[in-house]
């Protein structure tokens, strides 16, 4: 094993077809309707081998890919194998002075995973250990304007199989309260629904969205306050039966997370191969969430490039129940040739070795606007 | 038209660079410092402007800075409270932008603030008091006897206290190098003398244990860091144990939310907050008048550059519940980018006189080290 990483490569892509395009003001409204910048870090090895994952691209890739470029020099000359060396050797390196944002590491750490099981020839989930060969998956929609339009897609997702369907709902607790309504009320009682207003106004509205949550039997309220909002988080966790779903985003990974848990800040942590470490760390988070009886449910990683990288966590991961994609699929379905595997609203185990992903550098190459 | 009837429409950030920077794991800089220069300009005309951190590489640094510019444009500089709940927003939905670099911004908008109301930003704050005690930190030097030099000097210059940022945090593991410098320095300084101890996540919580009781016998003020921001157990364990206080959080994300429950849970005795790494003065505020109500100091970390240590003395000059001012040691290499001064005298700090941050800024040096700009 005595393989080194020599070169790494960071792409920063723009989403759009016009390359020129950004309005950040409008990309956080989150309303679909635009492909999302992404980055692509490719590293290879002294044996001439190559793993790929697609990261983060925030509101603008050259600055996401800018920050990632900042851990290049840490990764040249290590080993992809040693990745519990790497990350805490990491924690150093960061520490003085980089402080790059939650998604830079990721990548790296993925595409290490790659390599590893390209050399094994072996998928990455298996070398992880798997825990299932299918999961079954649930779509997010994105933030729609009313009752009406969530209960038409509710209706459509429902139709075509998929397992659940999750609200990120318009905003204002009254609005959002009867778009749960009307959704539980046209999709009956019995399918899995979840709602994830993504940061609420404050604990009372939360509160009260809660409650009503509980008399329609969804199954769990996600991130209802800012992650780091520990004290209102704790106290909605303690007053209500619905599971609180929380830190996709909170800094610190496993360690925080930990001290979420014991802490009882939250029923149900989140991670995810993107924004809390890669698989590394996802695997750490979710080994610690096990130990304590508390389910880790993946976060999406939203360009589907990503997500076939999250699968294989997710196979290995016994206390995870769900896939979450975000929906309609089209913004964020590109840059590769394989696909998510869906039968029947479960995503199934991919073949191939490492993270078992074709890309299409025919586009990657035609949205790259800069490269570290 | 209010005074405040303002929107801001100009904003430039600037990559800079005062040399090529070698930063080694021994946190020596040579040849020069990248830092990044963040100016608002309001449609009054009147203008803004804050030093921010440059991490290893500016031009990273202010791209990742670019990403809350148009956030920012169009917005009335004095809502600072308005922004910094919307960024909350902003960011979630999806930038998540590193720690750094919110603070130059708000910043920015309190150098306005001042200057339109015609005070220094101390003034408007809430003044606590007009001067605060300096104390400075070493590098990681090559030598106990090092140490024992450096700290004779600083006593000799007037400083209030003196921190050791000990040569294990970078050897790793090495507890007895440590414990020997900072039994030297205190044989050296006497028993009186202000010291402080900051490995900087150089132990594991067994070593950190050790090394508290040794700092607890040596009289030292506190034990900084001694496990990652984010190791709560490791932390929250040595405060319950070591009577020494704990201090941390400088680098913790969630600036005024994590540091409440960090106070909330006894994880640390004492808080740590800055004007460039924890979300500006705004933020600063915020996070100390939380451990103000909770009797917790909260003791600001050195923002590194001159020109942003004389933002960060308007925030301590209206905290009552910060005792110290923090500079790096030796000062010289951080002084740079401002024609005026930091106003030290007798080993206390003055705020800059004039309005806003009272900050003259040195533009002919800025311009000559800038090497990009957003």
């Amino acid at each position: 094993m005595s393989t080194v990483i020599t070169d790494i490569e960071i792409r920063s892509c723009r989403g759009k077809d016009d390359l020129d395009l950004l309005d950040a003001n409008d990309a956080v409204s989150l309303a679909g309707g635009n492909r999302p910048d992404f980055t692509v870090v490719t590293i290879t090895t002294s044996d001439g081998i190559t793993g790929t994952s697609f990261g983060f691209g925030a509101q603008d890739a050259r600055a996401a890919a800018a920050t990632m470029s900042q851990v290049k020099p840490f990764f040249i000359g290590r080993s992809p194998h040693d990745a519990a060396k790497n990350m805490k050797d990491f924690e150093f390196f960061d520490r003085r002075w980089n402080h790059v944002p939650i998604y830079s590491y990721a990548p790296f750490d993925n595409a290490c995973w790659d390599i590893v099981g390209k050399m094994a020839h072996i998928p990455v989930y298996k070398l992880l250990g798997a825990a299932r060969e299918k999961v079954p998956l649930y779509v997010s929609s994105m933030f729609l304007s009313g009752p009406e339009d969530y209960v038409k897609q509710a209706l459509e997702v429902k139709a075509k199989g998929y397992r659940g369907y999750k609200l990120h709902p318009p905003g204002g607790v009254d609005l959002d309260i009867a778009c749960y309504r009307a959704v539980r009320e046209a999709v009956g009682d019995d399918f899995p629904l979840m709602a994830d207003p993504v940061i609420m106004d404050n604990y009372e509205a939360a509160l009260k969205a809660g409650r009503e949550l509980e008399r329609l039997g969804y199954r769990w309220l996600e991130e209802p306050l800012l992650d780091v909002n520990l004290n209102g988080l704790r106290k909605l966790r303690e007053k209500l039966d619905i599971p609180i779903c929380g830190t996709e985003v909170i800094a610190g990974a496993h360690y925080t997370s930990a001290h979420c848990i014991a802490e009882g800040i939250v029923d149900i942590v989140r991670t995810d191969v993107s924004w809390r470490g890669g698989i590394t760390a996802v695997m750490k988070t979710a080994h610690m969430a096990e130990a304590f009886g508390v389910q880790c449910e993946l976060h999406t990683t939203i360009y589907h490039g990503l997500e076939q990288v999250q699968l294989h966590p997710s196979l290995a991961l016994p206390n995870c129940e769900w896939f979450e994609t975000l929906y309609p699929f089209d913004d964020f379905l590109f840059g590769t040739k394989t696909q998510l595997n869906i039968e029947d609203g479960y995503v199934l185990a991919p073949k191939g070795e490492g993270l078992c992903i074709e890309y299409d550098w025919d586009f990657i190459d035609k949205h790259t606007i800069g490269t570290f | 038209m209010a005074k405040t009837d303002s929107v801001i429409t100009d904003i430039e950030i600037r990559a800079c660079v005062t040399g090529r920077q070698e930063f080694g794991d021994d946190w020596s800089v040579t040849n020069g410092l990248n830092f990044t220069v963040v100016t608002l300009t309001d449609s009054q005309g009147v203008k803004g402007t804050s030093f921010g951190f440059g991490a290893l590489d500016a031009t990273v640094a202010g791209k990742a800075m670019s990403a809350i510019k148009p956030f920012f444009m169009g917005r009335n500089p004095f809502d600072t409270e308005k922004a910094i709940k919307e960024f909350e927003n902003f960011d979630r939905k999806w930038n998540h932008v590193p720690i750094y670099a919110y603070g130059p911004f708000d910043n920015a908008c309190w150098d306005i603030k001042g200057k339109v109301a015609e005070l220094p930003v101390y003034k408007l704050l809430g003044a606590a008091r007009e001067e605060v005690p300096v104390y400075v930190s070493s590098g990681v030097l090559p030598s106990v006897e090092a140490y024992v030099t450096e700290a004779l000097e600083v006593k000799a210059k007037g400083y209030r206290g003196y921190k050791l940022h000990p040569p294990g945090m970078v050897e790793g593991g090495k507890t007895e190098m440590d414990i020997e410098a900072y039994k030297a320095v205190r044989a050296a300084v006497g028993p009186d003398f202000a010291l402080m101890a900051d490995p900087v996540i150089g132990h594991n919580y067994d070593e950190a244990l050790k090394v508290g009781r040794e700092l607890e016998k040596l009289n030292f003020l506190w034990f900084e860091e001694p496990v990652l921001d984010v190791d709560f157990n490791s932390l929250r364990k040595l405060r319950e144990k070591l009577n020494i206080p704990i201090i941390a959080t400088e680098v913790l994300a969630g600036a005024q939310y994590s540091t409440a429950m960090y106070i909330k849970e006894g994880i640390v005795d004492i808080v740590r907050s800055d004007v460039s790494w924890r979300g500006g003065v705004s933020a600063v505020m915020k996070t100390a008048h939380v451990a103000e109500a909770f009797g917790v100091q909260c003791e600001l970390h050195t923002t590194i550059y001159h020109a942003l240590e004389m933002v960060q003395v308007h925030a301590s000059l209206a905290i009552p519940n910060c005792h110290f001012f923090e500079l790096c040691y030796p000062t010289e290499q951080l002084d740079f980018g401002t024609r005026n001064k930091l106003d030290i005298t007798n080993g206390m700090i003055r705020a800059p006189k004039g309005v806003g941050f009272g900050i003259e800024y040195d533009w002919d040096f800025i311009d000559n080290h800038t090497v990009a700009t957003y």
